[in-house]
């Protein structure tokens, strides 16, 4: 008679029944101790093999990078500054690229990294036709729409940077279904692609009423290189009135001013004027009388200055800088009035700084107040006058 | 009765430990969806090229107190100004240095006498006169000269009032920042929509790494003894820690060492207080306070990232000063704020962290020890059920040292550059042998400086602010090898403050 009872699996399941029941005879501050002791052992052990996987991932990345670099990146660079153009063929010849065997997934990944930082280091002297051929070359374009469509979250949102960031372009179809993403980071940033690089109605975002909701202020500085980007590649900016003017979204009306004042759309200037006295956005106000005072928008000046007495201290001293930048010689004795009834230091040197920089007349007038001036303000011209730590301000204005 | 008090004690001291084990679990796995979301959204190159062309870049004001710091000042500020930032300036406040911290300043700077128009915003010691380099090259250089104020907080205040921009970085001068820094810390005020009053970043040891002109070269963990385990702890409190309490934002402190503040609300707040032992922790805590009273939605975030590197108390001497002090400020400061304890009108901070703060940071040394003296008494007794002890004794230990895996499984994620030598002796492997020697050669010593700062605090014993020494960049001994010195330091910190003046 064989005495053999277990076989196999069998030891596994009998050792696991045997310390299960001798486990539940423990009491509970054992059972506890114990359950936490064998959870941790587990998940360390899962840790350091998931540090090992990445470690090995690394690895390779590096070798794919190492390979990349070595095949193309003298060629590659040749080539993006080269003044004459080459055709996609040419490119694919003198890179010995095979398009039989395209380079993987991950390859393309790491060679768009690659091309993006050819573009940092050789960003003056790139020749873009040949930059863009090179992409066509190697098929990214259909890649980008991939990631895009069907990659990670994550690297569906570094394509979308990616693709700005390279200028280049994808299908408005790809970009489409990611305007409406659950994910508020790449529903964004793909807002941001198709403001960016589209044609048909690409400004249709700031329609929506809960625009501000979800507005940060790294979607000024991304709207503002969208409008600069556009213009760089002969594409119309939009008509920024008609959302300062709009009734909903106060928090992204002081930029819209802001960015009136930059690209000096002096046409806007009698809505923002009207706009000024309406709005109860103080922000907005504020930015309103800069745009105004720097495209010395002169017929503003005389209603600005009425105005004053009435504003917020943060108001004032934003009309203060925008008279001082009208320069129309006519509001001398704003200034000094506003130098003396100021009850805010911040305006009352404001009001100084405009008088100091309104010309010969301004310069006069600020030193026969520094005469007259008491003890306690004796400081503020001195600072106003001191070119050190102007030099300063000057480069924060 | 005795038998009962024991029992109850034993079972109190376990499910107080278990609760705690609970509670960092749930801060390891918080922390670590915080760092995927953080690293997975964040591209710095991309950040940098929208940053430098923009005209909407926010300025940053970095404000470094000094005193006393003849040694190492120079090279510091060298490192300061050549961060990667297109708009910042540094605000250097000697504090009534005695040594020649100014004149060093002055001749290396070509600084003058300014006729700056300052406004006490916040309040601090008189400043006796404002300095700016004659050098175009330095303009984003302004050095306050103020009279002593004994303390950190009074320093960082004066340079508050001068500061220009609308954050400021309170950083110290032994302090070496990382590049990218300002792009890492300014990138979680730009990326959310909720009003961000503050950014905590990581910062580690300094010892053992190699730095020349001020740069990190070679990123090591620390080899001798004291600040390998600070790293530990550092790690395990911004990573763990800190990450975790801020993915529901509920942070206890911005370290005074290297964090990232909006300075109008700081001025607010009425920025440092300079009677504080923990002025970073109060002023926190005054900030939320001033936005919960508001009403206005804010967000304190935490960068998993290294941002800056300190160098850590290298003795047993100098830690206990630190930790006692801590332990000081904490007790000191449970008290000023007791009335958010538990207030559902601060929310998380007043129903989490603060209860969590005051049971498991400010009561655990004296449960600890209230145990230790019980485990005696047992053995004195005679009855002991040792193979409980031992059960619960491995459970805590093995637990400490899951949680140093997951630290270094966290530093390796975000891009730690200790990931280079994972398997040398610079890497992890170092971190991992300090894990198992910690609870034995470490944090007894933290417990008993924290009951000592508990005792002194109540006993109201005269209490100073004394030598800080600092090895600087040369390193001992045993670390020469690895620093580049850009200039050898021995810094001092003399910091006096009287009892008396409080």
């Amino acid at each position: 008679m064989n005495n053999t009872i277990l076989y196999g699996f069998d030891y596994i399941l009998y050792y696991y029944y045997y310390y299960y029941n001798v486990f539940i005879g423990y009491p509970l501050v054992v059972k506890i101790s114990i359950f936490v002791i064998l959870v941790s052992i587990l998940i360390s052990a899962i840790l350091f093999i998931e540090i090992l996987i990445l470690y090995m991932g690394k690895i390779r990345d590096r070798k794919i990078l190492h390979y990349l670099k070595v095949t193309y990146r003298d060629k590659i660079k040749i080539i993006a500054v080269d003044p004459v153009v080459h055709s996609v063929e040419d490119i694919i010849v003198s890179l010995n690229y095979d398009k039989k065997k395209p380079l993987g997934v991950k390859q393309k990944r790491l060679f768009t990294g690659l091309l993006a930082l050819f573009k940092v280091e050789l960003s003056e002297r790139l020749n873009r036709t040949n930059y863009h051929n090179i992409i066509l070359a190697f098929d990214l374009i259909p890649f980008f729409e991939r990631e895009i469509q069907f990659a990670k979250p994550r690297y569906r949102m570094r394509m979308l940077m990616w693709i700005r960031y390279l200028e280049e372009s994808v299908s408005s179809v790809v970009l489409i279904p990611q305007l409406y993403n659950r994910n508020p980071q790449i529903r964004k940033a793909a807002q941001a692609t198709f403001m960016w690089d589209s044609s048909a109605d690409p400004f249709r975002f700031f329609d929506n009423a809960d625009f501000d909701s979800n507005f940060r202020p790294w979607d000024k500085i991304d709207i503002h290189n969208i409008f600069e980007n556009r213009l760089r590649w002969n594409k119309n900016i939009p008509n920024v009135t008609q959302w300062i003017r709009a009734p909903k979204n106060e928090i992204v009306k002081p930029l819209f001013a802001c960015e009136i004042r930059y690209w000096h759309k002096k046409d806007e200037c009698p809505y923002l004027l009207d706009t000024f006295f309406e709005t109860n956005n103080m922000e907005l106000r504020c930015e309103i009388a800069k745009t105004l005072g720097y495209m010395k928008y002169v017929e503003a000046e005389q209603k600005l200055i009425s105005s004053y007495t009435a504003q917020p201290e943060k108001v004032k001293q934003a009309v203060i800088s925008s008279v001082t930048m009208m320069q129309s010689g006519l509001s001398l004795s704003f200034l000094c009035s506003a130098y003396f009834d100021a009850v805010d230091i911040s305006t009352k040197m404001a009001a100084l700084e405009g008088l100091f920089d309104y010309g010969t007349q301004g310069r006069h007038e600020f030193e026969l107040l520094e005469l007259r001036a008491d003890m306690a303000d004796v400081i503020l011209f001195e600072h106003i006058k001191n070119p050190l730590i102007n030099q300063q301000k000057r480069e924060i204005a | 009765m005795k038998n009962f008090i024991f029992d109850f004690y034993g079972y109190f001291v376990f499910f107080y430990s278990l609760l705690l084990i609970l509670i960092y679990t749930l801060c390891m796995v918080a922390s670590f969806i915080n760092q995927r979301r953080e690293k997975f959204f964040f591209s710095i190159s991309y950040i940098k090229k929208l940053l430098t062309d923009s005209p909407y870049t926010p300025g940053i004001s970095i404000v470094v107190p000094a005193f006393n710091e003849e040694n190492s000042v120079i090279a510091n500020v060298k490192s300061m100004l050549s961060v990667d930032y297109p708009k910042f300036e540094v605000i250097i406040v000697n504090d009534g240095s005695t040594d020649f911290t100014l004149d060093k300043l002055i001749s290396s700077f070509d600084l003058v006498e300014v006729p700056f128009a300052y406004r006490e915003l916040v309040k601090s010691a008189p400043v006796r006169r404002i300095l700016k380099s004659r050098q175009k090259a330095y303009s984003i250089l302004t050095v306050v000269d103020k009279e002593n104020g004994g303390t950190k907080a009074d320093a960082s205040n004066a340079g508050i009032n001068v500061a220009q921009y609308p954050y400021f970085i309170d950083t110290d001068v032994d302090c070496i920042i990382e590049k990218n820094a300002l792009y890492r810390l300014i990138w979680p005020v730009l990326s959310n929509h909720k009003k961000v009053i503050a950014v905590s970043a990581t910062m580690m040891m300094s010892q053992g790494s190699r730095f020349v002109d001020g740069r990190m070269q070679y990123e090591r963990v620390p080899h001798s003894l004291y600040p390998l385990f600070q790293e530990l702890e550092y790690m395990r409190s911004y990573l763990v820690g800190k990450m975790g309490w801020a993915s529901i934002n509920a942070i206890s402190n911005v370290s005074g060492g290297f964090g990232f503040f909006d300075r109008e609300i700081v001025i607010a707040v009425g920025g440092y207080d300079s009677n504080s032992f923990a002025e970073d922790m109060d002023l926190i805590i005054r900030m939320v306070k001033y936005m919960r009273e508001l009403g206005i939605p804010y967000k304190i975030p935490q960068i998993p990232e290294t941002c800056c590197w300190t160098e850590g108390p290298s003795n047993l001497v100098l830690l206990g000063r630190q930790r006692t002090r801590w332990a000081r400020g904490l007790i000191q400061w449970s008290f000023i704020h007791h009335k958010i304890i538990l207030n559902p009108r601060y929310r998380q901070v007043g129903m989490l962290l603060m209860p969590y703060m005051l049971l498991f940071e400010l009561l655990a040394p004296f449960i600890e020890v209230g145990g230790f003296g019980m485990f005696i008494w047992l053995i004195l007794t005679n009855s002991v059920n040792w193979t409980t002890v031992w059960v619960i004794f491995l459970m805590i230990y093995f637990f400490c040292l899951f949680q140093s895996t997951v630290i270094c499984f966290f530093s390796y994620f975000v891009g730690s550059t200790y990931r280079r030598y994972v398997f040398a002796r610079e890497g992890y492997i170092l971190l991992v042998i300090a894990a198992m020697l910690e609870p034995f050669l470490y944090h007894p010593f933290i417990t008993f400086f924290s009951l000592k700062g508990f005792f002194s605090y109540f006993t109201k014993r005269n209490f100073k602010w004394k030598n800080m020494s600092h090895k600087g960049f040369e390193g001992d001994e045993e670390n020469k090898s690895v620093f580049v010195p850009a200039e050898n330091a021995t810094i001092s910190v003399v910091m006096q403050k009287k009892e008396g003046e409080l």
